[in-house]
């Protein structure tokens, strides 16, 4: 809370925009139960303001053995990314869990990026468009790109050169299966620049409602 | 003359609550809104105030929303409850179903809570007499 | 400049718009462009092909019309995430099967990844774009590669079950232009025969000469290097120390070829061969011993007096021979039986054979016959030991119940007419006979020196 203070953030703002990822993770996580036939718990969305640096470390140390992420940027009255990231080892049970067993083994592997992709767009598409329609943002939403294996700065580079003092916000919600052993976490970045948009876009909303 | 209903509404998120009074507000404006934040404070304030219908978020610190609405089960087995979420799984839809508990679904809107309100309200009226 | 679009006039101008258009039209993508009413706006040659639905049929059009409510929910959706909030969205043929009906240019189902992507025009709000992608030969390029990596796995698996059970060790290193040598495959066989970890000799091309005896290495190098110069094939039998605490032997059979990619190709098996080397050795004992006595047998006995003969001509040292009949032998056959007849022999080699010196070489002839070479020793001595044997011979017990053997020794000494032992030995001979007439049980000398 203290960072979004230094932006000049109020409690308000930031608790709108709290529940308006929530609504949109809400959604995705109903399609992705759909898809694995299965309940999808998911953790409440952490918002921060950190350093580039700072999330690569974190994602770093949660993901050891290295991740596969899905990735899909945006621009328009925002510019960002939304992501959806696994640790290596557990993307293979959400491709399990999404083709119910029909498909042999071995072809699981060549369509894992074909099934991660598809997902990772049915979950994005929801986030995004959650918030793009409750604050009336205009933004247009690229296909979205798979990377097995990926370095964090793929991850994190954007279009823009890795710089690691910037500072971003970040929020990031868990989810998780108990039966299928899914477990991966949505991300979204937004350059500070974007930030503020952001910030006045949640305002005029706020001002609308209340 | 209309009567007047209060409606509790717990949810941890102040905008959901401004649209959850909103709405309220818009179906009937004579109605009254009683809110909480987290699942403690909604059955405090259940026992304190006695609302009519009660819409509780699923998601939330502490208790789930699930979880608060069996315990209020327990005390009225015929109140409207309703849960308030964007991620309807079926799982938790099962729970719900179990406990008599309907959905609005988030984001909400004035129909779809109008809808429930509706709902509740002739399922409320159902047991008392005609006028 | 009018711009026809398969027979329509499109555009009247020569603009840029008009030039894309074309493109558009010709490109290997199935392309639709919605307008924002959700009617086909833009509809491309190849969608025509896909879809049997020609430009006209199309213009104007919604989808679920052109393809009467077959459409997937999840397609319809995502045109609508599209023009309300700019998402672009993505759908494989291999979650959903059919997003559409269409249908390849062979006539079977098509397969595809489908984008819908929406489209900001000026003035006119959100369109929606369209792309199919037809995926169907990297399908099946996909799936026979899929094959391929299955068959070969289940060769290789084949292969490796074949060879790890097989007692010899197959090898096959590979050598590139620059020298560099890699195992390009190890049977298992190689942890038995060499106490080797079977990873380790995976990295260790050389591992086999670093176990070849010291001796033996130089004749190990020359059959590889010679195979890898003929791309003849080559075996050599080395022994090897496995670790210090025991010599094996191996017989290695080497081949060499280039492969494809101009690289040299060795193959090598390796046998133990440590039982064959000591049953050869066996085999060679049992050439030369006689396998009732364990004595020499006639031949090699013969082979060896012979060479005695050769050494005491060339240094003129006196050699002379005995040549040891047993008394009564067939007596014994007869009265104690064949088996007695073996022992009394037996027993009657051992006692000799003790009683003789390093030097003397002592065999049986045959039958009863023995036959003892001593070197040095002019007739006289060799008289002397002869008496010593028949006495000997006389006072040992040949049985519990007392039997007693004798023996008949005729001595000669090598004169210098005689061409070969032989001919000394047929003298000792005439003496046995001489001393057989004499009443048995005594030697008799051949002191004619001639």
């Amino acid at each position: 809370m203290n960072e979004f203070s230094r932006l000049s953030w109020s409690g308000d703002q930031v608790d709108a925009l709290t529940e308006i990822m929530n609504i949109g993770i809400g959604v995705a996580a109903k399609n992705l139960s759909e898809m694995v036939a299965e309940e999808v718990f998911l953790s409440i969305p952490e918002i921060r303001l950190v350093s580039r640096s700072n999330i690569s470390e974190e994602l770093l140390s949660q993901n050891p053995e290295g991740m596969s992420f899905v990735f899909q940027d945006f621009c328009g009255s925002i510019n960002g990314r939304s992501a959806l990231i696994f640790p290596i080892k557990k993307s293979f049970n959400l491709v399990k869990a999404l083709l119910n067993n029909v498909v042999a083994d071995d072809e699981m592997t060549e369509m894992e990026q074909e099934a991660l992709s598809e997902v990772g767009n049915v979950i994005l598409n929801a986030c995004i468009a959650t918030l793009a329609d409750t604050l009336d943002l205009h933004m247009e939403v690229e296909i979205p790109q798979y990377v097995r294996g990926g370095a964090v700065n793929v991850l994190l580079a954007g279009d823009d050169v890795l710089d690691h003092s910037r500072t971003n916000l970040f929020c990031a919600v868990n989810f998780k299966t108990h039966q299928s052993g899914i477990d991966g976490y949505v991300l979204f970045l937004l350059e500070l620049p974007s930030v503020k948009k952001l910030r006045i876009s949640l305002e005029q909303f706020l001002q609308k409602i209340m | 003359m209309e009567s007047q209903r209060t409606v509790l509404v717990v949810d941890d998120s102040k905008l959901a609550r401004i649209m959850l009074q909103k709405a309220i507000s818009h179906y009937n404006s004579n109605w009254k809104v009683t809110v909480a934040n987290n699942g403690e404070d909604g059955l405090t304030v259940f026992e304190e105030n006695n609302p009519d219908i009660v819409i509780v978020d699923y998601h939330m610190p502490g208790i789930t929303g699930l979880e608060l609405a069996g315990k209020l089960r327990q005390q009225n087995r015929s109140i409207p409850i309703a849960l308030c979420t964007a991620n309807i799984q079926e799982a938790i839809k099962k729970q719900a179903a179990l406990l008599d508990v309907s959905f609005v679904a988030k984001p909400v809107s004035e129909t779809n809570v109008g809808h429930f309100l509706e709902k509740s309200e002739i399922a409320i009226n159902g047991t008392e007499p005609h006028e | 400049m009018k711009l026809m679009v398969q027979d329509n006039p499109v555009i009247e101008d020569n603009s840029l718009a008009a030039i894309l258009l074309t493109i558009f039209d010709k490109t290997e993508i199935g392309g639709i462009v919605l307008n924002c009413d959700r009617r086909v706006a833009i509809w491309n040659q190849k969608m025509t092909s896909f879809s049997g639905i020609t430009q006209d049929e199309a213009y104007g059009e919604t989808l679920d019309t052109l393809f009467e409510n077959t459409l997937l929910i999840r397609f319809t959706k995502a045109i609508d995430q599209a023009m309300r909030s700019g998402m672009s969205s993505v759908l494989t043929h291999k979650f959903h099967g059919l997003v559409m009906p269409l249908y390849n240019s062979n006539g079977g189902q098509l397969m595809y990844t489908l984008y819908v992507k929406p489209l900001n025009v000026v003035n006119s709000g959100r369109w929606c774009l369209i792309e199919i992608h037809d995926v169907t030969n990297v399908e099946e390029r996909e799936s026979r590669l899929r094959d391929i990596t299955m068959e070969r796995r289940e060769s290789e698996t084949r292969l490796r079950l074949l060879t790890d059970n097989l007692p010899a060790v197959i090898h096959q290193v590979t050598i590139s232009d620059d020298g560099e040598k890699e195992v390009s495959f190890l049977s298992r066989g190689v942890e038995q025969l060499f106490s080797i970890d079977y990873e380790y000799a995976c990295h260790e091309p050389d591992f086999l000469r670093s176990y070849v005896v010291a001796h033996d290495v130089d004749r190990f190098d020359e059959a590889v290097s010679e195979v890898l110069e003929t791309f003849d094939e080559r075996n050599v039998v080395v022994r090897i120390d496995v670790h210090n605490r025991s010599t094996k032997w191996v017989q290695a059979f080497f081949r060499a070829r280039e492969n494809h990619m101009g690289q040299t190709i060795l193959d090598g098996l390796y046998l133990d061969v440590t039982a064959e080397k000591i049953s050869e050795g066996e085999l060679r004992r049992h050439a030369t011993i006689d396998s009732l006595t364990g004595i020499f047998n006639r031949r090699h006995l013969l082979e060896l007096s012979e060479r005695e003969f050769k050494v005491a001509c060339r240094y003129a040292s006196p050699l002379s021979v005995l040549v040891i009949d047993v008394d009564h032998f067939k007596q014994v056959n007869d009265t104690h039986g064949h088996d007695k007849g073996d022992e009394v022999l037996t027993i009657l080699a051992q006692t000799i054979q003790s009683a003789l010196r390093q030097s003397d070489v002592f065999g049986r002839l045959g039958g009863e016959e023995f036959v003892v070479s001593l070197p040095h020793a002019s007739v006289s001595a060799a008289y002397t030991t002869a008496e010593k044997l028949r006495k000997m011979v006389e006072k040992t017990i040949f049985s519990k119940k007392g039997l007693s053997v004798t023996v008949s020794i005729g001595v000669a000494e090598v004169k210098p007419s005689d061409k070969a032992i032989s001919a000394t030995l047929k003298r000792a001979d005439l003496a046995v006979y001489e001393a057989k007439r004499a009443g048995r049980n005594c030697v008799v000398a051949d002191y004619k020196i001639t």
